[in-house]
């Protein structure tokens, strides 16, 4: 696929997805022993956390760019929900989890970062249709 | 009212969440439920006022059926979160309503496969329950067991 010309609605963001995936992956087992140990989240979690969002605001950019330069995807309205619901989920269940010391706290975060692998696969679909297997909105 | 038994905070730190949050359905396991809960509220809230919107008359049923899921994850979220008496009792009947919904909804989508079907395309078209809750990797199936458990283990006596 590498040789694949440029097309309107080709998902433009694989390589910086593969990155969201494995770090949201490698987060959701840290969070997921963690929780299992009984523990709060540490420093170098929120760190991870914080790449993290930072490699999903990349992918954000590099989106809304080829957006601009006329590769648009075929479902802008579910993508643009789609897109927020990333955005907010790891800040989102951070601040949520912060407020419950112990293993239910970091479990919130963990969910988190089992769910945004998922939804990077739906954005895909919204974004190509080509790729959907399911066919619902 | 003293306590008849000798639960240190020792005890009540290292965990058995069942002790430490008794009666509270926004801290301890309820806390991982109701993040659970917000994100279907949210993922089927949007997805059924996406098809309301768009393309309601093509498959009237489903979509509506999408929408009572959503109304049913709405309400149970807000209970949980609420975390008085009254709010669980909603919760509680708001569970028992998503269970019976995903069985009968997801039984009726595996026998009665024409329902959930596109008058205009004739292609099959999917609903929150529809097979069980297929679309959220029947999260749906699982979620209202663990939360009427949940709200079992921490009635409050």
């Amino acid at each position: 696929m590498t040789t694949a010309p440029l097309l309107a609605s080709t998902w433009p963001v694989t390589s910086v997805g593969v990155v969201v995936t494995v770090l949201s992956l490698l987060l959701a087992v840290v969070t997921g022993v963690l929780a299992a140990l009984n523990r709060r989240i540490t420093r170098w979690v929120l760190a991870l956390v914080a790449l993290l969002e930072l490699a999903l605001l990349v992918l954000t950019v590099q989106l809304v760019v080829a957006w601009a330069g006329g590769n648009a995807p075929e479902q802008p309205v579910v993508l643009l929900a789609y897109l927020l619901v990333v955005l907010v989920a790891a800040p989102g269940t951070v601040w949520w989890g912060a407020a419950e010391p112990g293993r239910w706290g970091t479990g919130v975060v963990c969910i988190a970062c089992l769910l945004i692998p998922v939804l990077l696969v739906r954005l895909q679909q919204v974004w190509d249709v080509s790729v959907a297997v399911t066919g619902h909105a | 009212m003293p306590e008849p038994t000798a639960t240190g905070p020792d005890e009540a730190e290292q965990g058995s969440s069942a002790d430490v949050t008794a009666g509270s359905t926004k801290h301890g396991p309820g806390r991982v439920l109701i993040t659970v809960y917000a994100i279907l509220a949210v993922g089927s809230t949007a997805r059924s006022l996406f098809e309301l919107v768009t393309k309601f008359d093509q498959a009237p049923v489903p979509y509506l059926l999408s929408t009572f899921a959503a109304v049913v994850y709405c309400v149970i979220t807000v209970a949980l979160v609420k975390d008085t008496p009254g709010w669980r009792r909603i919760a509680f009947v708001g569970m028992v309503v998503e269970l019976v919904g995903v069985l009968v909804v997801g039984t009726w989508s595996l026998v009665h496969a024409e329902t959930f079907q596109n008058t205009v395309t004739g292609k099959g078209v999917h609903s929150v329950w529809y097979w069980f809750g297929l679309d959220y990797l029947f999260v749906p199936l699982v979620l209202p067991i663990l939360g009427l458990n949940f709200l079992r283990r921490t009635r409050s006596r």
